[in-house]
């Protein structure tokens, strides 16, 4: 910067050319125009990032979740019914006459020792009739005030190992003798609806169809399949799935006993 | 060689100043006792360099402003906030002069001007103060600055550092060789003659 003037003994600033050019209010005007917008500062980035990361995460789980529920309400309209084997070997026996609560007796849960009982298969046939040692088990554990409630459930017991001991009766439900497999809709359609083997009047039965957007479920207080029903299997393709579930029967004594769930393919 | 009182403050002012600076970082309205109290030495160091009063003007007001909006930003170091404001006023005139908007001048005090010939130990005749004057045009701008803070304005090696963001030690040692330069030039201008 070699063109540089020079001047020499230049009067100095004096007081009054000081204070002129002094304008405080002006500086801060300036500033306050010349500051940066809220959407740059630091702050506004921080905060949105993690408000950003934070959606993301939680758009993420709420789609997984979502995705859960999907299946489980899939599950629930189309899938088999509860289990009907007994968790985990328990077996809880309640008298409504007794004033225990639930919580006691739930103390005085029965274990049934697999190791003690015979195989299903083997003891509903004349040869191998049901083992009396699980009623034994029960009365063994059962001591205290229990007595009772051992001599009312002996005969439910008794009946429905009368059922299961018969080689000519099952309680197995069936359409038109078959417990499975593929059906042809004339079977299906039999007139003589859910039956089984053995001396049990069903009583309730639904029926599952399952489309592309999901299940349909229809109830019947019977064993004969009702017009809407059939109205809906028409409507059934040939490989399609049809399931039976939640079947409930009678036995001879009144007692309710829950039957095995039923799935056909459909033939034609 | 006499100490500007206003640049150079106990550690009293120096933590007072400190609790000014935190006050305008709040607000922009706490920044007034720092620009009362320095707007004057600013203002002059700016007319020491340029030639037009309106100019020095602006380029003052430009000067608090960017250290107002920058004030977030300052980190206190030991020093007086006034070697912050100085720098930003330098690097501001020199954005001046690069834009054509000043024009770089040197004000010259001859009364000045003896005290510099004693430095160089030449006698102080009016012909050695014309072929100063001369000299100080063949000056690089870095040299003419340290020329202008250690002579016409009578800064210390100390403040000097400070507003040039040197050491003290490096302050002299530059101080010492554009002494050294002008003795050199003044010779051979004086051979010339």
């Amino acid at each position: 910067m070699k063109n540089r003037k020079i001047n020499l003994d230049r009067p100095q600033l004096n007081a009054d050319e000081i204070t002129a050019g002094k304008n405080f209010d002006s500086v801060v005007r300036n500033h306050q125009i010349m500051s940066k917008p809220f959407y740059k500062q630091s702050w506004f980035f921080g905060t949105t990032g993690i408000a950003s990361l934070g959606l993301i995460i939680g758009g993420t789980l709420a789609f997984q979740n979502s995705t859960e529920n999907q299946v489980s309400t899939d599950m629930l309209n189309t899938d088999a019914p509860p289990n009907l084997t007994v968790p985990d070997n328990n077996f809880i026996v309640m008298n409504p006459k007794s004033k225990q609560s639930f919580d006691d007796l739930a103390k005085k849960t029965i274990v049934i020792n697999l190791q003690n009982t015979t195989p299903i298969e083997e003891t509903n046939t004349f040869e191998n009739p049901i083992e009396t040692n699980v009623i034994e088990s029960l009365a063994d554990v059962t001591t205290n005030n229990t007595e009772e409630i051992v001599t009312e459930v002996v005969p439910v017991v008794e009946e429905i190992a009368d059922v299961m001991s018969d080689p000519r009766m099952s309680m197995s439900p069936r359409i038109s003798n078959k417990m499975g497999g593929s059906i042809t809709r004339n079977e299906l359609l039999d007139n003589k609806g859910i039956t089984t083997e053995g001396d049990v009047n069903i009583i309730h039965f639904e029926l599952h169809l399952i489309d592309g957007l999901g299940g349909k479920v229809f109830a019947e207080e019977g064993n004969q399949l009702n017009e809407d029903m059939k109205n809906a299997l028409e409507s059934v393709g040939q490989g399609e799935t049809i399931y039976f579930e939640n079947i409930r029967g009678k036995v001879k004594s009144g007692a309710e006993v829950r039957l095995n769930p039923l799935r056909y393919v459909l033939m034609n | 060689m006499p100490t500007n009182p206003i640049y150079h403050h106990t550690e009293d002012k120096l933590l007072m100043e400190l609790k000014w600076i935190k006050y305008a970082q709040e607000n922009p309205r706490g920044f007034e006792p720092l620009y009362n109290k320095y707007y004057e030495q600013i203002l002059r160091y700016i007319y020491q360099r340029i030639d037009d009063k309106e100019t020095a003007y602006d380029i003052a007001s430009q000067v608090f402003l960017k250290a107002l909006n920058n004030i977030h930003k300052y980190e206190y170091r030991g020093v007086p906030f006034a070697s912050w404001l100085y720098r930003i006023a330098k690097s501001e005139l020199y954005q001046s002069f690069r834009d054509k908007k000043a024009r770089r001048t040197v004000n010259v005090d001859t009364s000045n001007l003896s005290e510099m010939i004693d430095e160089m130990e030449e006698d102080t005749s009016e012909d050695t103060r014309k072929v100063l004057i001369q000299m100080i045009k063949k000056l690089k701008e870095d040299e003419v600055q340290m020329v202008e803070l250690r002579f016409f304005e009578k800064r210390s090696f100390k403040e000097i550092g400070e507003i040039l963001d040197i050491t003290e030690n490096n302050a002299k040692v530059k101080s010492h060789r554009v002494i050294n330069k002008m003795k050199k030039l003044f010779n051979q201008i004086g051979y010339e003659k």
